[in-house]
């Protein structure tokens, strides 16, 4: 192309005239790009591997305020119904049930009341534990029936079955009720029909009161 | 010889203690029926038998014992004898031990056999009879006494 069209263009178009920069550009592009590419996918294929420090976190159980127990409450009441259909309901000063697969609740100051035949019967104890599923009270501890006709009937470390209404010692027992105190190997009682069945080296100290 | 039972003036209110295999308590009946060797104890009276069935009464100002029936092969023992017999009675208010069926007393050195053997808590006697348990015509009694040698010899 003559000088005069030369000067004539200006730098941009002699920029983009062809086998000028532009056209440099591109080819150069033509090949790095594809490069830059490949290694890019190269690098995102292998770098999982390579990757030394573990950068996901783990939720630390210990260091994060974790609840203790499932279920907290104060002054619980539990209500139920016995064989005969009639109303127990279990009160406690607190009530503790620690994961939800485990269906006993730790009770403190429980008492509780079943319907009896002749009058209601309260059971009053400082510690036990309540089987959901059994319906049944386990005491650990000093434990006081209260029954009609001040029939009462202390003892301890007991099983509770409210739905039969059956008190079960689980090994040697001792107390005390109206007749006078009282201990043995085995120990079974309807609070219903108020009997006591001692069982094993039983022992009964009978103090008479009231003249004769 | 003294032959006043030291079971007289026995204090019938005085606590009891009762050891068995088993106890069985009916506060409904007032009633509690104690078997397998059976051990019964009151200050310085006590009875082995193999059941024994004591009712009470349990008022509101607390527990008396009523009667202990014992049967089974019972043995009564106090200080001054001891009385075997079938089946005894021991009537707290009356305060009467009526023991029945081939019963034996001894005393001392004394033995004597009759059918039915009543030990009376407030006199301290101890009669024994042949009566039979229906009020049959009279068995027989026997007994066999030692005689102190006389010193003089």
């Amino acid at each position: 192309m003559s000088k005069a069209a030369d000067l004539a263009r200006g730098d941009r178009q002699s920029w983009a005239a062809p086998g000028a920069g532009h056209d440099r550009v591109i080819a150069a592009l033509r090949i790095l790009l594809p490069c830059a590419i490949g290694a890019l996918v190269a690098i995102l294929a292998v770098a999982p591997l390579t990757m030394g420090r573990d950068i996901s976190f783990v939720l630390a159980k210990d260091r994060v305020e974790v609840a203790r127990e499932r279920l907290r409450v104060a002054d619980a009441i539990y209500r139920g119904e016995d064989s005969k259909g009639q109303p127990f309901a279990i009160r406690a000063g607190s009530a503790v049930q620690k994961s939800s697969r485990d269906p006993v609740v730790k009770l403190a100051n429980l008492s509780a009341e079943i319907q009896l035949a002749d009058g209601p019967a309260t059971i009053g104890a400082k510690t036990g534990r309540y089987d959901m599923d059994s319906e049944k009270v386990y005491i650990d501890g000093p434990v006081r029936f209260d029954g009609p006709d001040q029939y009462r009937l202390d003892t301890r470390d007991v099983e509770v079955d409210l739905k039969t209404r059956q008190v079960e010692s689980g090994g040697a027992v001792d107390g005390q009720m109206r007749l006078g105190n009282f201990s043995a190997n085995r120990m079974t009682a309807d609070l219903a029909a108020r009997t006591v069945v001692l069982d094993g080296r039983a022992r009964l100290h009978i103090v008479q009161r009231g003249g004769r | 010889q003294n032959s006043v039972s030291a079971l007289k003036g026995h204090d019938s209110n005085a606590p009891v203690d009762v050891e068995a295999d088993r106890i069985e308590v009916q506060d409904r009946a007032d009633r509690a029926i104690f078997s397998g060797n059976v051990n019964v104890r009151q200050t310085d009276l006590t009875m082995n038998s193999a059941r024994l069935t004591v009712a009470y009464a349990g008022g509101a100002s607390g527990t008396q014992i009523k009667r202990l029936d014992a049967s089974g092969g019972v043995t009564v023992r106090s200080p001054s004898e001891t009385a075997r017999g079938s089946v005894a009675i021991y009537d707290l208010d009356r305060r009467l031990i009526t023991m029945l069926g081939n019963v034996t007393l001894n005393q001392g050195q004394n033995t004597v056999n009759g059918n039915r053997l009543v030990i009376d808590l407030n006199s301290g006697r101890s009669t024994i009879d042949g009566q039979g348990v229906a009020g049959g015509q009279g068995g027989r009694v026997t007994g066999r006494f030692t005689v102190r040698q006389s010193s003089g010899n």
